[in-house]
């Protein structure tokens, strides 16, 4: 603040040139606001959003008071002897035991839920969120028969409302009910989160429960426990490291089907919106580097249009560091007004869109504004920004008084060897190229902007197109399920050819995979293992898939968490049962976010996991997957059951992805208005005598403006160039960054040409309309203003 | 009998001044004739260059008419005037106004390439015969920059005649030259105007007057004097710069 201090003196001078500066160049001072605007306010609101949907999320926990470890159970496994064990343990506070039904197949809204279920009789305390999921509802009346709550994430899941229909499968037969409401369930609540509970009446419970017991067989169970286990506050320990040592210790979760714990609840639920979140941050915070650009390119052009005006003031006894403090008055405070404006216009919007993930977590946000994060980020805008123009100002010292008032300062315009001839035919855009290559200089930050424009809206179609691209998927190891056949005994692999030969006869099969997916003791945690009869349909990143009984893929960021690399071994449980398997190599899982790995049937076997297998079918063309469904369930209904999927991209995903390249857009066009608008104001200022001769030669507007849009359709171009380019090398890796979490650690990028021209078509268009736009003041240049000059 | 090229009549031109309104031209009656070269005099502010912007259809007048082929320049719209700059009219500037990022020869060649009645074999040709004609085809591939004013200004004048116009305006065209370069540019213009030219130009230097054979003299904004001479000759001049000097002093100039 001294060298501020010491830059701008004591006078008055300064403050005089400032309000005359912000008066005369309202359009540069505007256009800074704005920028400076946009992205505080999207810093603003992005950065609530994620805390608001992340605090909303703790509260939901303490609110329900969610157990640290929650495990289920066939009622059978569990037994009072290991209840005991537990609530022995000195790192444990509490146990609850609560009984359950487990389901497997509802149908809600017409659509299946086909992923484990509990049935669970609704508790006195039941939480309801109101229906807009913004809040919790006051009360939560008690359920009657035929009435049912469900978590929001599982309506999301199925497009579902209250007052739909759930019909629920069970051994004693289907059993309907309708959505009374929607309950507060954080632990499984989340779309994200395959598990899910559902609460009904006491009287519906208890005549499910009698008739299940009465269909139950040695290789079914349908009636279960559920274990909620609450760490003691002396217990120090994470609760992945909790339940690691309990289980080492109890075998608590070997005996159980599936268990989570309150951090990887909170991981997965948080899930969505962090990445998203962090998908965007990375775009503002370019977009925080264009406004750099464009202010540094602001305050070059204008000290090189008024090179004469500051060696004026020199001569007047302006030094060049009060100059230099007028430009960075001047331009912090159009930042400090944007970001201030754009924290006031957040508010609003943050109200609004604060719950924009309740749908997927199955939580109403809290409205929180992480006030000194935003600070740091605006601040650090300001500092770079400082630094910025203290450093583009150095010029000014370049000025001598004399020379500048004696007119001697450098030309503009140089010869240049990129300039092409000057043709009849296409003159306008002849003269156009030439006024660009002229003035390559005037056109780099434009250049630099397009580039990082472009970059980011390529990105973000790739991530969508790679998404629906069934190549794209199939070499990422991602699981594409069109038709999935669930058997009703262990098929023979006659049986699984005849299914084939019946599907084939509509459509070629694609892909097949023979899996079931089985929770299993790795290392004493408790982690996803796809056994897979055909392993090696999935490829491998790195080394291969398991080909031998003892060996095992695991994916990278399960490796990455355990610190396992190729070769090394693990010890792999189920139940009572323990083996040693190698790691055969390296594979990318979706499943679990990631916190997966594949083995072999047979390796599976040897941990006496034997049971039956999905086969699921990804086809050449899947718009007879229903006919073969149901086919299929006409032919084979007696030994199988046949459903369809919608194979590809998670609904969630796609709504996210597609938010997400909407935001983007709408951005990239905003700052290209303003940026075209802002720079076609300098390169006018410069130009006004030029267009003035064209205009007397017998230019028309029309072809003035064309000319000027064309320069900037030429520069967008180049722009795009780069920008695609770059997305060739990088946007690979970045999104393997971003989407690490979600167990996407080798993003195969997928480029076609809707990818590459779509973005490219925007941004040159929208450059060329608003550049035509913006020289709309070329009509106001008289030519007798060539003689007044 | 000379033919009538431009007529103007009752030609006013304001401008919005300190809330109220300045008046340049006042009811300005004129005609202008084939192949003279008539020159526009008077003292600074007399409204000389606003004459000539108007007549040129460069600038709009308040009030009037000028009628070019029996047409009204005050009403045509943008798009026909901007033809006739390129098809009928030439201009030059007191400060050349070449284009800065275009070579001599590009500038010249430029507004051929916009009048689409020749080809761009044709308007090359010709460039490069007036740039030759005017002694810069040298320095054709220079930028303006690279070169000195006089040769910036023979090249505008090649830049207002490419194009063949039936009047060419010029508005103190050796204002910003030196000795040397005026007498060049004057014979230029002196020369075209031999040729058949028709030149309407504004100056307050004698030694251009004297190119004229009509000479007008404008007076805040009306023409209050008009001087008839014989066409120009180098060896009369003298006696020439003697009748022009009276005239002028009978005008209190």
């Amino acid at each position: 603040m001294a060298y501020l201090a010491g830059m701008v003196g004591d006078d008055m001078e300064i403050i005089t040139l400032l309000k005359a500066n912000i008066r005369h160049k309202k359009g540069s001072f505007l256009s800074v606001i704005l920028l400076t605007l946009i992205v505080a306010m999207s810093v603003t609101t992005i950065l609530s959003i994620k805390e608001g949907a992340g605090k909303g999320i703790l509260k939901a926990h303490e609110l329900v008071d969610t157990p640290n470890l929650w495990i289920k159970y066939y009622a059978q496994k569990l037994t009072n002897q290991m209840i005991e064990e537990v609530k022995n343990d000195p790192r444990v506070a509490k146990v609850e035991v609560k009984d359950c039904l487990i389901g497997n197949k509802a149908i809600i809204n017409k659509e299946e839920y086909t992923n484990s279920f509990h049935l669970m009789k609704a508790p006195e305390d039941t939480k309801l969120l109101k229906e807009d999921i913004s809040d919790i509802a006051e009360d939560a009346p008690i359920l009657r028969k035929g009435e049912i709550y469900v978590s929001q994430g599982l309506l999301t899941s199925v497009h579902g409302k209250i007052g739909e229909t759930v019909v629920i499968e069970t051994l004693a037969g289907n059993y309907t009910f309708r959505v009374k409401g929607i309950c507060l369930e954080p632990m499984t609540g989340a779309s994200v989160i395959g598990w899910k509970i559902f609460y009904i009446s006491d009287a519906d419970y208890a005549e499910m429960e009698t008739a299940i017991a009465q269909k139950e067989t040695d290789e079914e169970h349908a009636i279960g426990k559920e274990m909620n286990i609450y760490k003691a506050d002396t217990c120090k320990l994470t609760d992945a490291r909790f339940r690691r040592q309990l289980n080492r210790d109890t075998g608590v979760c070997n005996m159980g089907f599936g268990s989570i714990t309150k951090d990887m609840s909170i991981h997965y639920t948080a899930l969505f919106p962090q990445i998203i979140a962090s998908i965007l941050m990375v775009f503002i915070i370019l977009l925080l580097g264009i406004v750099l650009i464009v202010t540094v390119h602001s305050i070059s052009v204008e000290i090189e249009s008024n090179y004469v005006t500051f060696g004026i003031l020199k001569a007047q006894g302006f030094s060049t560091n009060q100059l230099r403090a007028l430009f960075l008055f001047q331009y912090l405070i159009a930042e400090i007004l944007g970001s201030s404006f754009g924290i006031l216009f957040s508010i609003p919007v943050i109200k609004g869109t604060v719950n924009i993930f309740a749908p997927i977590t199955g939580i109403p946000a809290v409205v929180s504004v992480p006030v000194l994060t935003i600070l740091l980020i605006l601040l650090a805008l300001f500092l770079l920004s400082g630094i910025s123009i203290l450093l583009v100002t150095a010029k000014l010292s370049s000025i001598s008084p004399v020379r500048a008032i004696s007119g001697v300062k450098k030309e503009i315009y140089f010869d240049s060897r990129l300039n092409a001839p000057i043709n009849q035919t296409l003159l306008s855009a002849s003269l156009a190229l030439r006024q660009f290559t002229a003035a390559k200089r005037r056109y780099i930050s434009t250049f630099i902007i397009v580039t990082i424009l472009v970059f980011f809206m390529m990105t973000i179609s790739m991530l969508s197109n790679t998404f629906t691209s069934k190549s794209a998927l199939y070499s990422m190891g991602a699981m594409i399920e069109e038709v999935v056949v669930t058997p009703k005994k262990q098929l023979t692999d006659q049986e699984y050819a005849s299914i084939e030969k019946q599907i084939e006869r509509f459509t070629k099969i694609e892909k097949c995979y023979y899996y079931r997916n089985v929770y299993f003791s790795f290392d004493d945690e408790e982690i996803m293992g796809q056994v897979f009869k055909n392993p090696e349909v999935l490829p491998a990143i790195k080394g291969r898939m398991p080909v031998y009984d003892n060996e095992i893929a695991v994916a990278q960021s399960l490796a990455d968490e355990f610190n396992l690399t190729i070769g090394d071994e693990v010890s792999i449980g189920l139940e009572d049962k323990k083996e040693r398997y190698l790691i055969s190599g390296t594979v990318q899982l979706m499943t679990d976010t990631g916190r997966s790995f594949v083995i072999s049937y047979d390796g599976a076997k040897k941990l006496g996991q034997e049971g039956w297998l999905f086969s699921c079918y990804s086809l050449a063309d899947n718009k007879d997957k229903d006919k073969i469904a149901d086919a299929l369930n006409k032919r084979f209904g007696d030994i199988m059951e046949a459903r369809t999927m919608d194979g590809m991209l998670d609904d969630t995903f796609e709504i996210a992805i597609d938010s997400m390249r909407l935001i983007i857009y709408v951005f990239s066009i905003i700052f290209s208005l303003v940026v075209v608008q802002m720079v076609c104001s300098k390169a006018f200022i410069g130009e006004r005598r030029d267009i003035g001769i064209y205009k007397s030669l017998g230019f028309t507007c029309v072809k003035l403006r064309l000319q000027f849009a064309i320069r900037f359709f030429i520069v967008a171009i180049l722009g795009s160039l780069l920008g695609s380019g770059l997305c060739f090398i990088f946007s690979g890796k970045m999104l393997s960054v971003l989407l690490y979490d979600v167990g996407i650690t080798n993003f195969v990028t997928k480029f076609d040409m809707q990818t590459l021209l779509f973005p490219i078509f925007i941004i040159c268009i929208s450059f060329f309309i608003f550049s035509y736009l913006a020289s709309g003041r070329v009509k106001r240049v008289e030519i007798r203003e060539l003689v007044t000059e | 009998m000379k033919h009538t090229i431009l007529s103007a009549k009752g030609l006013c031109k304001s401008f919005a001044h300190n809330g109220g309104q300045l008046h340049v031209l006042s009811h300005v009656d004129l005609d202008l004739y084939e192949g003279d070269f008539t020159v526009i005099m008077g003292a600074s502010g007399s409204g000389k260059s606003t004459l000539l912007y108007a007549l040129s259809g460069m600038d709009r007048a308040t009030a009037g008419e000028i009628l070019y082929n029996d047409r009204d320049l005050v009403k045509m719209k943008e798009k026909e005037l901007a033809k006739l700059r390129y098809t009928d009219f030439g201009f030059i500037f007191q400060q050349m106004h070449l284009v800065s990022n275009l070579t001599l020869f590009e500038n010249v060649a430029v507004p051929g390439y916009l009048n689409k009645n020749h080809s761009a074999k044709e308007v090359r040709q010709r460039s490069d015969e007036l740039l030759e004609q005017m002694s810069v085809s040298h320095i054709k591939t220079h930028l303006p920059a690279q070169v000195s004013g006089g040769e910036q200004q023979r090249c505008a004048v090649a830049r207002a005649v490419v194009n063949s116009p039936r009047l060419l305006f010029a508005d103190e065209p050796t204002g910003a030259l030196n000795r040397k370069n005026t007498t060049d540019v004057l014979n230029l213009l002196t020369e075209l105007n031999h040729d058949g030219q028709s030149v309407l130009m504004v100056t307050h230097d004698m030694r251009a007057a004297l190119r004229a054979n009509r000479i007008l003299y404008l007076e805040d904004g009306k023409i209050v004097g008009e001087l008839t001479l014989p066409p120009y000759h180098p060896e009369e001049e003298k006696s020439r710069e003697t009748q022009v000097n009276a005239w002028l002093t009978s005008l209190e100039w």
